[in-house]
């Protein structure tokens, strides 16, 4: 009798121990798995980046937005931090880089992660391995800026990419992209996005209302594509659809080529 | 109740009446809305236009007292005076309707006069420089010819009370026989003249140029298909469809399109020497969300590797952007070693896949380097022509295009100024700075 409750009161007490280490563990566990396993290098985005920025900002090392996009700001900051640390300046984030600046940063947590400690008082270690990053979505999803252009700017050719060019193969869209930016470049008209797209009659989805449409992401991605160099069109300046067309002047302008249902022209 | 006969007759007539008058009424209402929104934009219309026509006029007067004083600083005055008159004129022209497209001809004219200002007003050209007065000369009489068509064309609109919302409907119906449009078209043959001046009509975007490959042999279409095969590492390119580009390409290229590795294909070689021009790659189907397998580093060597393994030359990795699972590298082929910043050969990668899905060295044939002025500034030296104020992070050496499309050497200067990200291009051949762009997002 003696030896058995011996015996159980010692497996109570290995499950006990077992118990406590098991919910410490995650705890302890937790930080390092606040990066993933990617490598970040500028240009990257998503919400590690926010994390690094995050951490960084904490340290004093960055002082610009916590937008999750790594740019110029952030790069300088990350090798201002591995020079101080003495580690090669690369200014690439790899798992060494990662894990000094989680040791560095012991008490930094990210906006997501103190909002709950603030909001409810029951949360402890059970949700120690949603501990991660903050629930914040990456904003690959809105246009990221180019020099020249505003997110404005951006999301008015995304309406009206939309509106014009829906259910054409994508480098259509990206062409009729394409074609604004190559008025905003040449002198025969106006200056501005916003003066392109509205200028009276140049666009059909302008004078019908259908610019107001809310663009989807194929739109979108045509934006960027066609942001980035992408000219389908190659230098057109005009498009028209042939079978709705019956203007004499736009059947004059010679042709390029053709995508889908539209004729581009120079 | 009994009513006599003609009641039952009056009562539903009077009611008929009571309710037709009532709909008049209304209707009547509704029309003079409408007319009350029809008077608004065509008085919009014709503000612009009797505006354009009056600062034409000022335009010409302008560059006739441009020429009279030589004092340098009214001569600095008078063309600051002429370059917002011409912004103005410019403005207004985007407001017409853009159907009445001879206007973009002289819209094209203004263009060039800015610019000729501008580079006045930056060299502080001087008055007495017998070319500046040349030039003027010629803008005086180019935009006199425009100001008395378009002054003849403002008074035919009021003598004859001529409507705009006409001009918009015989656009949209083409009526041919309108006489706003047959002034605007009298405008186009006149101001055709205009476009080769000294300071020629370049856009100020790289637009594709016939002279840079033209001087190569033409391939055939079969030929340019078999190129961009291999290319690609690519087989069944007989399957494939070649079409050349039309009248209207600036640089006559085949156009390709068919089928690799499941997706659809479409590229670009131009006739000229067969140069592979751009190629996309895109999924039959785009999944959003899918797991990434490779990341930006990763992305940034198969970029790298593709242009090596394909005899471009050495590349300089100028931006990178993530974004969703692709992304978008921009890079730069070296001269001596210094990037051509002006010449982008730009390439998307899968983050999905690995692979290169998109390619575009368009630049890099177009605007081939030539005509390199001697490098007079080092970087250290332009350095000090920065303000203080601006922490440089990081500054190099390259080589771009100003607005004239010439090839110039810079240094270029990364800093940080209000918390914000700018790039200075300083022009390292005459000292001056040259250009500066935001990269961080305000």
């Amino acid at each position: 009798m003696d030896s058995k409750l011996r015996y159980s009161a010692g497996k109570v007490a290995v499950l006990a121990l077992m118990v406590f280490f098991l919910s410490v563990a995650p705890l302890s566990l937790s930080s390092v798995k606040a990066f993933t396993p990617q490598n970040l290098v500028e240009g990257s985005v998503g919400n590690d980046v926010y994390e690094l920025q995050g951490r960084l900002q904490y340290l004093g090392y960055y002082h610009g937005k916590i937008d999750g996009i790594f740019g110029k700001q952030t790069n300088w900051a990350v090798r201002n931090f591995q020079y101080k640390f003495s580690m090669p300046v690369t200014g690439l984030v790899n798992m060494p880089t990662k894990t000094m600046l989680v040791k560095a940063t012991p008490n930094w947590h990210s906006k997501w992660y103190n909002s709950q400690q603030t909001g409810s008082v029951g949360q402890g270690a059970g949700s120690a391995a949603q501990v991660v990053t903050g629930g914040r979505q990456p904003s690959s999803r809105s246009l990221p800026v180019v020099p020249g252009l505003t997110s404005a700017d951006l999301n008015l050719m995304a309406h009206v990419v939309y509106a014009e060019a829906r259910g054409e193969p994508l480098n259509g869209e990206v062409a009729v992209a394409a074609v604004i930016l190559n008025r905003l470049h040449d002198p025969k008209f106006p200056h501005s996005i916003p003066g392109i797209i509205y200028q009276p009659g140049a666009f059909t989805s302008v004078s019908d209302g259908q610019i107001n449409l809310q663009p989807n992401q194929q739109s979108m991605n045509a934006v960027m594509d066609a942001v980035q160099g992408w000219d389908p069109s190659h230098g057109a300046l005009y498009y028209f659809n042939p079978a709705t067309a019956t203007s004499s002047w736009i059947w004059s302008k010679p042709e390029i080529l053709q995508i889908g249902h539209h004729i581009f022209c120079s | 109740m009994k009513f006599h006969r003609t009641t039952w007759i009056a009562v539903p007539i009077v009611g008929l009446t009571l309710i037709s008058a009532g709909v008049g009424w209304w209707g009547y209402d509704q029309y003079r809305e409408k007319q009350a929104l029809l008077y608004q934009s065509e008085s919009q219309y014709a503000n612009t236009f009797h505006n354009l026509v009056s600062n034409m006029q000022n335009t010409q007067i302008q560059l006739a007292e441009t020429q009279i004083s030589l004092d340098p600083a009214t001569f600095q005055q008078h063309l600051r005076t002429l370059w917002r008159l011409n912004y103005a004129a410019q403005q207004e022209m985007g407001r017409l309707p853009l159907a009445l497209m001879p206007m973009h001809t002289t819209q094209a004219f203004l263009a060039i006069m800015s610019k000729s200002v501008e580079q006045w007003m930056n060299d502080s050209a001087q008055a007495t420089n017998p070319a500046v007065q040349k030039q003027l000369q010629t803008y005086y009489n180019e935009s006199g010819q425009l100001r008395s068509q378009l002054v003849g064309l403002q008074e035919k609109v009021i003598d004859g009370n001529l409507q705009w919302l006409a001009v918009n409907q015989a656009l949209t119906k083409q009526h041919e026989d309108n006489q706003i449009i047959d002034g605007f078209h009298k405008l186009d043959t006149v101001s055709t003249a205009f476009t080769e001046s000294k300071y020629s009509p370049n856009s100020l975007h790289r637009k594709s140029q016939t002279r840079s490959l033209s001087t190569e042999p033409i391939v055939t279409g079969q030929q340019a298909a078999h190129r961009l095969a291999r290319f690609l590492g690519s087989d069944n390119w007989k399957e494939w469809s070649v079409v050349p580009t039309g009248k209207g390409a600036a640089r006559p290229d085949y156009l390709i399109h068919g089928t690799y590795d499941g997706s659809t294909l479409t590229g670009a070689v131009s006739q000229h020497g067969g140069h592979i021009i751009d190629f996309q790659i895109i999924p039959t189907t785009t999944l959003m969300n899918q797991k990434l397998n490779f990341d930006v580093l990763q992305a940034q060597n198969i970029a790298l590797k593709f242009a090596r393994d394909r005899d471009l030359p050495p590349l300089y990795m100028q931006h990178v952007q993530q974004f969703d699972n692709q992304v978008y590298l921009t890079l730069n082929p070296r001269y001596q070693g210094i990037p051509v910043m002006s010449q982008a050969i730009a390439f998307k990668v899968s983050l999905t896949s690995g692979k290169v899905i998109q390619y575009d060295a368009s630049q890099y044939y177009d605007y081939p380097l030539n005509n390199l002025p001697q490098r007079k500034f080092s970087t250290s030296q332009l350095e000090q022509k920065l303000n203080k104020d601006f922490l440089i992070k990081q500054k190099w050496p390259a080589i771009v295009l100003d607005d004239q499309h010439h090839y110039q050497p810079v240094s270029v200067f990364d800093g940080v100024v209000h918390n914000e990200t700018y790039r200075v291009f300083v022009n390292a051949a005459t000292g001056r700075e040259m250009h500066v762009d935001l990269l961080s997002t305000l």
